[in-house]
């Protein structure tokens, strides 16, 4: 088992705290995290890949304790080995998309295989882009910049936040049809958060989240 | 791509902030360069010039106003003493050289000093082409003078290179030009103290005639300045001697101010006295107590005055020191300006690009990492800034020297225009300024909260 988390709870300060089923995901597998808004998807998502630790519960990544590592470490494993797609894309607009996607090499201190990054881009048609800044690229091709970045180091996972929501139905089907084939083309496992009921068919696997601010309420 | 490029990248996106910004440090630096290399090489041009000339002996007045006119050449002469007051000085004990000085005449608004062969040791002059002189009326040329040996000149009363008041009794010949040696003595012409007397003493019979009253060199200076003193000292040992002075006013009865009234009595009284004049004498003493006694020795017992060059020029430049210390606060002022504006541009740099260095924090890079970066980027700014400041603080130096007449020859400009070994400490200064400013901004960065950041998504 690759990521594993069993009893999480996180208490916020400027909210309710939030408890959240166990999840468990192996490479290969396809999990969505269902949920409207206010049920702790992101929140979820960032204990998960070590960003936040939990109030209580722990999270396992390979059967090691991901938060008995030191947060330096935390970052190593997590920018070698988990892959992020936002809602809202965060591409750097200081940086062309060559710059923005080989930035997943370079802030997890490692580097790609040979030509993966060039390969990646052509096969994801933005080679002519390459060069460009993200304010010179339209949405799909932003939208696809940020998969390939988030699939450049071959993770073992692929989060999404929210890939589809501000989508067309078009669109969506797309940017999930493209996650799904990179996700299988690298071996990742893919864990979508939504609340997004278009693509709930693509998925056997799927865990709801129910909006614990207004039950606290 | 490192935190350097991830910099590089954000300064380029943000041009006007970071043009701005570096212009901030940029002036702040530049003040204080210029300040620094101005003040030095002109302590460093007073102290050149002033080698081997531990007291300056001369007329009674202002001690700054004798060692700016004998030592620097850069100021008229109050008067003249006597040779006997020289051959005093020089036998005795506590002096190791006394070197007589004879002021007055001009080339082309190059001073002519009639003063010994020592004079040009002094310097550690050497030739580049001729010899010295060893008659009367030949003469020496600074390298500054654009003469050549075997040049023949005619010099003019006073220091004004318009002077008309041509000395044309006697020319002078060139019988050699000196290397380059970065003091005033580039732009003098040197010749015997015998050549002065001579020239003044045959030129006041010649002249008297002519009823000119300005052609005594010394007493010409008291026309073009205001001195008081010197005119006290020529009343209190010239008057009591010539009781035809009152006289002599009355008979030319001239419109003039009692200054020129006094040249009439000089002029009678100087067709000896001035062949038996020098007005100044440069002293170098055996030992440092010396220097400490004889000033005072002189001053108390004699109708001379004894100034030491150093403490004159220490009391000068302290003076000026209100001026220094202005620019120097507005420099300071000016780096601080700098840090502020810096704060400001990377504090509103980093509220936009929060989700940017989230978006780091979550691809792997340790919060260390986004502390560099943003650390980084202030490195650049000020450092840009800091090394266009030391440029330009050269260039501000160097075109305040050159500008400034009466530091030719004093202050070598060359000099301010090679690279100083301070400018690494302005350097320094500047990009440590910038870090300063950046360490709240940079931290913060480091303590971006990310998942609360992502939870929120971007607006």
């Amino acid at each position: 088992m690759f990521l594993k988390s069993t009893n999480i709870s996180v208490h916020r300060t400027d909210s309710a705290s939030l408890s959240f089923p166990d999840l468990s995901v192996d490479t290969g597998d396809s999990v969505l995290l269902l949920g409207p808004s206010g049920s702790g998807k992101t929140t979820l998502l960032s204990v998960l890949a070590g960003l936040l630790k939990p109030s209580e519960g722990s999270v396992q990544i390979e059967g090691n304790d991901f938060y008995a590592l030191s947060s330096a470490k935390r970052d190593q494993v997590r920018g070698q080995n988990f892959g992020f797609v936002f809602q809202t894309l965060h591409l750097l607009p200081s940086l062309t998309l060559r710059q923005n996607i080989a930035l997943a090499a370079d802030m997890a201190k490692t580097s790609p295989e040979d030509r993966r990054l060039d390969t990646l881009i052509q096969s994801l048609g933005l080679t002519d882009k390459a060069h460009r800044k993200p304010d010179a690229l339209s949405q799909g091709e932003q939208q696809r910049a940020a998969i390939a970045r988030a699939a450049l180091l071959r993770p073992k996972i692929i989060m999404a936040d929210e890939p589809t929501s501000a989508l067309d139905d078009e669109n969506a089907q797309k940017v999930m049809d493209l996650l799904e084939a990179q996700a299988k083309d690298t071996g990742a496992a893919l864990l979508i958060a939504t609340h997004d009921n278009r693509i709930t068919n693509r998925f056997k696997n799927i865990i709801t989240l129910t909006d614990q601010t207004k039950e606290a309420a | 791509m490192n935190a350097l490029t991830l910099a590089v990248a954000s300064i380029k996106s943000r041009p006007l902030h970071s043009s701005l910004c570096t212009t901030a440090v940029a002036a702040g630096i530049a003040l204080l360069c210029a300040v620094f290399l101005f003040s030095q090489s002109v302590a460093a041009g007073f102290a050149r010039n002033a080698q081997g000339i531990d007291i300056v002996v001369g007329t009674k007045g202002s001690p700054l106003q004798m060692v700016l006119s004998s030592v620097y050449h850069a100021d008229i002469p109050a008067g003249n003493i006597t040779m006997a007051d020289y051959e005093e000085l020089k036998r005795s004990r506590q002096v190791r050289q006394a070197i007589p000085l004879a002021l007055g005449d001009s080339y082309k608004g190059f001073r002519m000093v009639g003063a010994t062969p020592a004079y040009l040791g002094l310097y550690k002059a050497e030739f580049k082409n001729g010899d010295v002189f060893s008659k009367p009326f030949e003469t020496v040329a600074g390298t500054h003078t654009g003469l050549a040996v075997g040049d023949e000149i005619a010099v003019t009363h006073g220091f004004a290179a318009t002077s008309d008041d041509v000395h044309d009794a006697h020319l002078y010949k060139i019988t050699g030009v000196l290397k380059p040696t970065g003091t005033v003595l580039d732009k003098l012409l040197v010749t015997q103290v015998e050549s002065v007397q001579q020239l003044h003493a045959g030129h006041s019979h010649y002249d008297h005639t002519e009823e000119d009253e300005e052609k005594e060199p010394e007493e010409h200076n008291h026309h073009s300045h205001d001195d008081e003193h010197s005119h006290d000292h020529h009343e209190d040992h010239q008057h009591d001697k010539h009781d035809h002075d009152a006289h002599e006013h009355d008979e030319h009865a001239h419109d003039e101010s009692e200054h020129e009234g006094h040249d009439h009595e000089d002029r009678h009284e100087s067709d000896d006295d001035l062949a038996r004049q020098v007005t100044a004498v440069l002293i170098k003493v055996r030992s440092p107590v010396d220097l400490m006694n004889l000033p005072r020795k002189i001053n108390e017992s004699s109708n001379v005055m004894a100034a030491v060059p150093s403490y004159e020029m220490a009391r000068f430049t302290k003076s000026l020191g209100i001026g220094k210390q202005l620019v120097i606060v507005l420099g300071i002022g000016f780096v601080i300006l700098a840090a502020l504006m810096l704060l400001a541009s990377l504090a509103s740099g980093l509220s936009l690009r929060r989700y940017d260095l989230a978006v780091l924090r979550v691809l792997g890079a340790a919060p260390a990492r986004l502390f560099a970066t943003v650390m980084a980027e202030a490195a650049m700014i000020s450092g840009a800034g800091a090394i266009i400041g030391v440029i330009a603080g050269h260039l501000i130096a160097y075109s305040a020297v050159i500008s400034i007449e009466s530091l030719r020859g004093l202050v070598l400009p060359g000099t301010l225009l090679a690279p100083n070994v301070t400018d690494i400490w302005f350097i320094l200064l500047g990009v440590g300024t910038g870090l300063f400013a950046a360490f709240v901004p940079s931290l913060a960065a480091a303590r971006t909260d990310i998942a609360g950041l992502l939870a929120k998504g971007r607006s």
